[in-house]
């Protein structure tokens, strides 16, 4: 095993006891590859594993990207895994792989499989440690030139303000009987408490909370684990981003989301559901291990660990992850209610006159009940996403009222110093990919950004000298999260968009940075 | 999202995953500023050695997550098979996790099976495990 790179890798070597620890990408990790696995280019960025590879294939595995997005997913197990979803009981059409695509745990990153909601598999694993890790957008009217000169005491107020890094914890303390008051009616519990405004459930999705959420199916591991970090970021690629607007692509759509000039002040919050959905992934990866073994599920994979749709494990998994999303949803909402608090102290006005609505919220791991289209009539599916983003096509029910006529907005979150996306969702999205497009900018990192990811103090450096300013709990999770170490984002934006998956509204730039 | 890839060893099973909880610790703190305070009983249990590693982590990192302990000394004293799994008992010591005395690394979401592998080699016994991040 060939050491990539080794922040802490000396001090426990010892002939006959140590350990090495290896921050890496499963990318990196040699001698595994999914390049001989052979792939048709069946169009412009859309390729398929036929299921003549593997008797075991209930369909094709599809993967969405250009020539070099396929290169890279060739050098590890992405399109491996693709393939083994493709295995998966009561699948429909095809495994998909979206343009972010990367190596995971069981699925792919960037994985969506729709199974039949009587007769399909349900995977925790195709959902994600992180249940609800989603992305929220925050609108302003303030300019570039008014936010710029008070710039790092904002990013530091935020930072400040909202609790970021290992073991941080919440401002507020919610008791375990509280919490799952909170999980069972999402966001308006926030609203109820004074952390947002009325008018915020409306444009996230599913209001900010699945009705099918049951904390009783939650251990009390999770609770214990939960409670304590509600309202708060966390570490790894987890931050609130202040972006400007730079460059506008649909000029009416963007309108309608309240974008209307470049150099626009904008907020992005990506976090999750914290140590509540881990642990609820975790624990229900052991109900599934025994589940599989129970029922006698074949997989070519451990960690696709899954159960029948209509088993009781099923019954349970599926109200405990609704709670992990509702957890987010809170969670986003509360560093909301905080965002809005910092810019409130720093330019002494109210945030309502800054006009800071919440734009849209996407999650972009879970696993929802939807209606689509195969072979010619309409199936009830769960759809997993698991880094991966809905896109419903304008006129669908399940978008806000004041969209439904445009698209729902997605939300394509970059990496630090890069540009992050909005795009809108198309009646492609339900023909190709159950109503589905990319996460954001995806994992990729080369063996010469992996030596450089450990100089997080020159990082902050190059990105201060790009007017970006940053504030984070541990430089280390400066370097890890470094701009290198992700595919492209306007790669991926781009790819959804000539596939018309999701078509270009606004690309943005951060200009300040507060994370974990 | 990244992950970090541990190997652990040890001349046996026992000792392997002992220093497999140290590299636990490490990945979030700096294990070697804990002072080995309090002493805790740990116990885990798995139908399989893969399953053992994956609780016994598991275990260890609910001692951070939900006890607020920074535990950077373990001793696995038996792992044995019983009626239907594999039982371990052992010992961890640490102190409560203080961000300015042991450091601020990186949250550990997950144990994850991914790459799991459990080597008896000639004069050790090799742990391989990611950490989901």
């Amino acid at each position: 095993m060939r050491l990539i790179g080794s922040v802490y890798s000396s001090r426990f070597q010892h002939p006959i006891g140590g350990s090495i620890l290896k921050m890496t990408t499963l990318e990196q990790h040699p001698g595994r590859s999914s390049a001989h696995i052979p792939l048709e280019k069946i169009a412009p960025n859309i390729w398929e594993v036929p299921t003549s590879y593997n008797p075991g294939m209930k369909v094709p595995a599809r993967i969405y990207a250009d020539d070099d997005l396929i290169a890279k997913m060739k050098t590890d197990m992405t399109i491996q895994q693709c393939v083994n979803v493709a295995h998966l009981d009561g699948i429909y059409k095809y495994s998909i792989t979206m343009p972010d695509g990367h190596e995971g745990y069981g699925f792919p990153i960037g994985g969506v499989a729709a199974t039949d909601y009587n007769e399909g598999l349900i995977s925790p694993g195709g959902v994600g440690y992180d249940i609800n890790c989603g992305v929220r957008l925050i609108r302003t009217n303030l300019s570039e030139e008014e936010v710029r000169p008070v710039l790092p005491k904002l990013v530091d107020t935020i930072f400040n303000m909202i609790p970021s890094g290992l073991g941080s914890k919440g401002q507020i303390r919610v008791s375990t009987s509280e919490l799952d008051k909170v999980v069972t009616d999402g966001v308006e519990w926030a609203v109820d408490k004074g952390y947002g405004w009325p008018d915020d459930p409306k444009t996230i999705e599913e209001g900010g909370c699945l009705e099918s959420a049951d904390p009783s199916k939650v251990s009390n591991n999770a609770k214990s684990r939960g409670a304590p970090q509600l309202g708060s970021l966390g570490s790894g690629n987890h931050f609130v981003e202040i972006e400007k607007a730079d460059k506008i692509f649909d000029k009416p759509v963007a309108d309608r989301f309240g974008i209307t000039k470049p150099d626009q002040i904008l907020i992005l919050i990506h976090t999750g559901s914290r140590g509540y959905g881990h642990q609820i992934c975790s624990d229900y990866l052991r109900v599934m291990e025994h589940a599989v073994r129970k029922y006698n599920i074949n997989l070519p994979d451990r960690e696709l660990a899954a159960c029948p749709a209509n088993s009781p494990e099923a019954e349970q998994y599926l109200p405990a992850m609704a709670a992990a999303a509702n957890f987010a949803w809170v969670n986003r909402q509360m560093i909301t209610h905080w965002a809005r608090q910092a810019f409130e102290k720093i330019f002494a006005k109210p945030s309502d006159s800054m006009d800071m609505r919440i734009v849209y919220d996407v999650c972009h791991n879970i696993a929802k009940v939807e209606q689509h289209k195969v072979d010619g009539g309409l199936k009830k599916v769960f759809v997993h996403r698991k880094g991966a983003t809905r896109a419903f096509p304008p006129g669908h029910p399940d978008i806000p009222a004041q969209y439904r006529d445009i698209g729902q907005p997605v939300l394509l979150p970059g990496s630090m110093g890069t540009s992050s996306w909005v795009l809108v969702g198309t009646p492609k999205s339900m023909e190709l990919s159950f109503g589905t497009t990319a996460h954001g900018a995806g994992r990729f990192m080369s063996r010469s950004a992996a030596k450089r990811k450990w100089w997080g103090a020159d990082l902050k450096k190059s990105l201060e000298a790009r007017g970006i300013v940053i504030r984070a709990a541990a430089m280390e999770v400066v370097a890890e999260e470094a701009p290198d170490a992700y595919k492209d984002v306007d790669r991926v934006a781009e790819v959804s968009h000539q596939l018309g998956i999701g078509t270009k509204v606004v690309r943005m730039v951060p200009i300040g940075v507060a994370k974990g | 999202m990244t992950d970090a890839f541990v190997e652990a060893w040890g001349p046996t099973m026992e000792r392997a995953f002992a220093q497999a909880g140290i590299a636990l610790f490490e990945t979030m703190l700096y294990t070697d500023q804990i002072t080995p305070r309090n002493t805790e009983d740990i116990t885990a249990e798995g139908h399989d050695e893969k399953e053992l590693l994956y609780n016994f982590l598991e275990t260890l990192l609910l001692k951070f997550e939900i006890d607020g302990k920074a535990l950077g000394k373990f001793g696995v004293h038996v792992i044995n098979q019983g009626k239907d799994s594999l039982n371990l008992t052992g010992t961890a010591n640490g102190e409560p996790y203080d961000p300015e005395k042991h450091g601020r690394k990186i949250e550990v979401k997950g144990v994850t099976y991914h790459q799991m592998a459990i080597q008896r080699e000639r004069d050790r016994v090799l742990l391989r495990f990611l950490l989901d991040l």
